[in-house]
């Protein structure tokens, strides 16, 4: 749907008419119109965070030359941030790719060859030459890719299937494994499925908000400046605010808390005591509700096996726990006293104290939110469940404003990454590889035969640079991300496996990112409204948009590309002979006609496409965006992932799931509102068997690094409002670029002093793995305390990710990139 | 057979192709990162630190819907009780600071208060460093 520059105007003044007087307008939808000035307004998802804020996009003469906030979405109303605001130019920096480009010497491909322009044809025939050569010698987990939380859902759902019931391999990861694995595991672990219970609706009927190491007002600026909204028109809103530095998220904070990095564990145990202590747990929800267990402890770092501190761990990588009772769990929590935790934390005792009580009064609506500050942390998954412990307890969940709510970073992190199920170790709609019967309902769904998924996880992001480097991932594809700036431990790690002569790297991107420079292949790639898209925002939101414009010359989606890609394979040439002997009519076939022109996905004319654009479906010949999203909806409806019907996604500005008999789901588990929860049950946690959700008793274990005297500092990596992840769309925007051209490192005036800088001064940060030149910054808007450090990681010219140790979560594998030892010292030659 | 094929679709392929071309005898292109040069294993000394003018006129804007970029440095604190920005941009300062007066669009009365949802202003207004310029040309035209 289309709506005009008139319509626009007019429907802003009825927004803002209807703001002032608080009644809500229908959604209503324009028809497309032409406009006297010829530009043409469609809709779109924001390409950039896991807020899912709907934008206008503006095309005329087939370009992209305007985009504004789109006053019907329920998300964003009509507000963008700035780089929201900004998306009309990512798509035109001067260096987009156009064609493939090969390393060659001498006329073909060599891996220390140049990179040379080559014909789609010739690309595609290098690449499926190694990998044919590799699954015929080494078998299928020698082949893998590295994929995206930025996919659209048929992208993702494209991969997933050419990997798993295609090439026979589980080696399939997107980065959402940096980002999000651990509330995936928080969230399987407490509630036996993915996702949070309530919505952004939370936000302006909750009283309390606590902000656990999530700088919302960088990250997520149209959720806070909803929050914002609330703090400043509800007299008795409070705003709780943890993180290891001062941020930006200060600035609104009642009750500002600065704590030691990894104590966040012991603040969450000393919660869980002081709502037992003070008799605030809601028994009748407990009992009815909830069970306890005991979660097993001392489990490592995830680093590699012959690491020190795996073989120093007692239980390296083990998830396992056993029911306890009640009064077991009291005694479990009791020694994290308001003492211990002021003690560990550096926090004021009044101000935890502060925090606990409005956990406590049963008066008080408490949302909680967090991302990055929880997620990145070799115990996320514990931390995850340990603040549903405190929800759980005083049965504050799933009702309007008492909301444990996990953000997202990226924009399809939820829909594509997790719901589709691109994980080593996932399928579709919460399933799992290792499990024999998820796995015959996909390849039931699928139409392959028994035995083609494998029952054994794959590798994750970060094993799949180790098996890279040791020569045991040979061929390998990586869309729509950049991990040689983004991943943990770059030096060491990751850049290794790319220039191993044993491996051929492919990497598709729109423009010559850092991993590109260390690839094998670069495919240049159409991105966001050149193609037609679904992504899936953190609170369970679907929501379409469709192309607007063409692709530059010679670039192509990722979804071409991978379907394009699976014509160049017969099944006989990649399955072995006892899976072909089961389904012998598919031998002469390719895995192209197997797993996507297999009656399903090909069942839906092109004409079913309203929009006047769709490059794939006119090269396929049939809607292949629709036929892959209803395909893939038949693993979730009537399992408590109901999606609605396709169109309906294209006139709507998306609906949360699970869409049930046409109708959204805002809050999930709660009687009157899922309709998965029957009349008299109040509440049912149906993810996991007997509908009960699990407290967990965990402690407190220490980082795998601490600071010591040479690397006396802790630093974070993250991100800031102006860029997104790497900059490698936001950073070619002039006016982004501008405002925030340079990463730098942020540190205490105190601890600039003692090293003999001050703000402006060259300096080397350096750790064991790496180092970076920077410049020092003791003023702006972080201030870290005396003793940490923070620096952002969108800056190509400063790898600060090199600096990371690719220490993880042991149970979730997503690295720690919160907590790493550095030293700074002043550069030689200082200017 | 598949040989000719494929020969056949690379002269289709190189027909059709402008800009960099796709041509298995074509030149080798250098390409590069926002690095630059830089090797990935490089460590490249750090770039002036960006420096954000004190006082400045508006800018233009590059599309009609773009929010206004910030002519001067952005560091005005902005907390619970007082918004840096207010002092000079307010309905009741504007015109004596000579400063632009907060859009109508952001304010929920005709005193000038501003929204709760507007009041953080850098979430969308930036300031723009004096001594950068954009590392890749960027071709978009706006309206």
């Amino acid at each position: 749907m289309s709506i005009s520059r008139r319509e626009f105007l007019k429907a802003n003044a009825a927004v803002a008419a209807a703001t002032a007087v608080g009644v809500t307008l229908p959604i209503k939808m324009v028809e497309a119109a032409e406009q006297p000035d010829n530009i043409k307004w469609d809709k779109a998802p924001c390409r950039f965070c896991g807020v899912g804020c709907s934008v206008l996009v503006g095309t005329q003469a087939g370009k992209v030359v305007a985009t504004k906030g789109d006053p019907e979405s329920p998300v964003n109303r009509g507000l963008n941030c700035i780089k929201g605001y900004f998306l009309s130019k990512i798509m035109y920096g001067k260096d987009r790719l156009t064609t493939p480009l090969l390393r060659m010497k001498d006329g073909k491909y060599h891996k220390e060859g140049e990179f040379t322009p080559v014909s789609w044809d010739m690309a595609f025939d290098t690449m499926a030459a190694k990998w044919k050569h590799s699954l015929a010698t080494k078998g299928p987990t020698s082949v893998g890719m590295f994929g995206s939380g930025q996919w659209t859902i048929w992208e993702g759902y494209a991969a997933s299937k050419l990997h798993k019931a295609g090439f026979l391999t589980n080696n399939i990861d997107p980065n959402a494994r940096h980002c999000m694995a651990s509330a995936v595991g928080g969230f399987m672990r407490t509630f036996g499925i993915d996702e949070p219970m309530g919505c952004y609706d939370d936000l302006e009927a909750a009283d309390h908000f606590v902000l656990w190491g999530a700088n919302m007002a960088e990250m997520h600026p149209i959720l806070w400046a909803r929050l914002s909204d609330r703090r400043l028109s509800h007299k008795d809103c409070r705003v709780h605010v943890l993180s290891t530095f001062e941020n930006r998220s200060f600035d609104l904070a009642d009750n500002p808390m600065v704590f030691r990095p990894q104590s966040d564990l012991v603040i969450l145990n000393y919660i869980a005591n002081y709502i037992i202590q003070n008799k605030a747990v809601n028994t009748d929800f407990v009992s009815k509700h909830t069970k306890f267990a005991l979660g097993v402890d001392d489990i490592g770092y995830g680093l590699r096996p012959d690491h020190p501190l795996e073989k120093k761990a007692k239980n390296p990588g083990n998830g396992k726990s056993t029911p306890i009772s009640f009064d077991e769990y009291a005694k479990f929590v009791s020694t994290y006293t308001l003492e211990y935790a002021a003690k560990m934390s550096g926090i004021e005792p009044e101000k935890l104290e502060t925090l606990a009580k409005a956990y406590a009064d049963p008066k008080v609506k408490v949302m909680s939110l967090w991302t990055m500050g929880i997620n990145q942390h070799v115990r996320g998954v514990w931390a995850n469940n340990m603040l549903y412990n405190i929800h759980l307890l005083t049965g504050k969940i799933a009702t309007p404003g008492n909301s444990p709510f996990s953000l997202t970073g990226q924009p399809s992190a939820c829909g594509t990454a997790r719901e589709v199920g691109t994980f080593a170790h996932r399928l579709p709609a919460d399933m799992e590889v290792t499990n024999d019967k998820h796995r015959a309902i996909t390849e039931k769904l699928w139409q392959v035969p028994a035995g083609t998924i494998p029952a054994k996880p794959g590798y994750h992001a970060v094993l799949q640079s180790r098996m890279l480097k040791d020569g045991k991932l040979n061929c390998y594809w990586t869309m729509c991300t950049n991990n040689m700036q983004a991943g943990p431990n770059i030096n060491d790690e990751i850049y290794p496996g790319f220039r191993n002569p044993e491996n051929f790297i492919v990497v598709s991107d729109p423009y010559p990112t850092i991993t590109a420079m260390a690839a094998d292949l670069i495919l240049p790639t159409a991105m966001w409204v050149e193609k037609e898209g679904a992504y899936g925002n953190a609170e369970r939101r679907t929501h379409m948009w469709h192309q607007q414009v063409k692709a530059p010359e010679g670039a192509t989606s990722d979804l071409w590309q991978l379907v394009e890609f699976s014509k160049r394979f017969k099944v006989s040439e990649v399955w072995p002979v006892e899976l072909i002997a089961k389904q012998p009519e598919y031998a002469d076939k390719t895995l192209y006609e197997v797993l996507f022109a297999n009656g399903v996905i090909d069942k839906f004319p092109t004409s079913d496409c309203k929009a006047a654009l769709n490059d794939e479906s006119e090269h396929f010949g049939f809607y292949i965006q629709k036929g892959i999203f209803e395909e893939y909806a038949t693993f979730g409806r009537g399992h408590g992932h109901d999606l609605a019907d396709f169109d309906r996604y294209h006139e709507t500005r998306g609906l949360r799931w699970p869409v049930v008999n046409g109708k959204e789901t805002l809050r999930r588990f709660v009687e009157g509102s899922d309709p998965y929860v029957k009349a008299g049950e109040g509440f049912k946690f149906y993810g996991k068997p007997d509908g009960k959700a699990v407290i967990f008793a965990l402690p407190y274990e220490p980082a795998a690094e601490e600071p010591n005297a040479e690397y006396d500092l802790w630093m974070s990596t993250g991100r800031v409002l102006e860029h997104w992840h790497t900059g490698s769309m936001t950073a070619r925007v002039p006016e982004l670029y501008r405002a925030y051209p340079d990463a730098q490192i942020f540190m205490h005036p105190e601890d600039a002093k003692a090293r003999g800088v001050q703000r402006g001064d060259e300096v080397i940060v350096a750790s064991p793995r790496g180092e970076v030149k920077t410049r020092v910054e003791t003023k702006g808007r972080n201030k870290p305390p005396r003793g940490v450090v923070f620096m952002p990681f969108f800056d190509a010219r400063q790898l600060v990710n090199k600096l990371i140790l690719d220490a993880t979560d042991p149970l979730s594998k997503e690295t720690d990139f919160k907590k790493c030892p550095v030293k700074v010292t002043k550069a030689e030659n200082n200017q | 057979m598949k040989k000719i094929l494929t020969l056949t679709a690379l002269l289709i392929g190189i027909a059709g192709c402008s800009g960099q071309q796709a041509d298995t005898n074509a030149a080798p292109v250098n390409i590069q990162s926002l690095a630059g040069n830089m090797a990935i294993t490089d460590i490249r000394p750090a770039d002036a630190m960006a420096i954000y003018p004190s006082r400045g006129t508006a800018i233009e804007r590059s599309f009609s819907e773009q929010p206004p970029l910030i002519p001067h440095k952005d560091d005005y604190k902005i907390t619970l009780d007082k918004n840096g920005c207010l002092s000079c941009h307010s309905w009741d300062k504007a015109k004596r600071m000579k400063a632009t007066p907060v859009a109508k669009s952001h304010v929920i009365d005709d005193k000038g208060t501003v929204n709760g949802h507007n009041y953080f202003c850098t979430q969308c207004h930036v300031a723009q460093a004096e001594n950068k310029q954009p590392l890749v040309e960027n071709q978009f035209s706006g309206k």
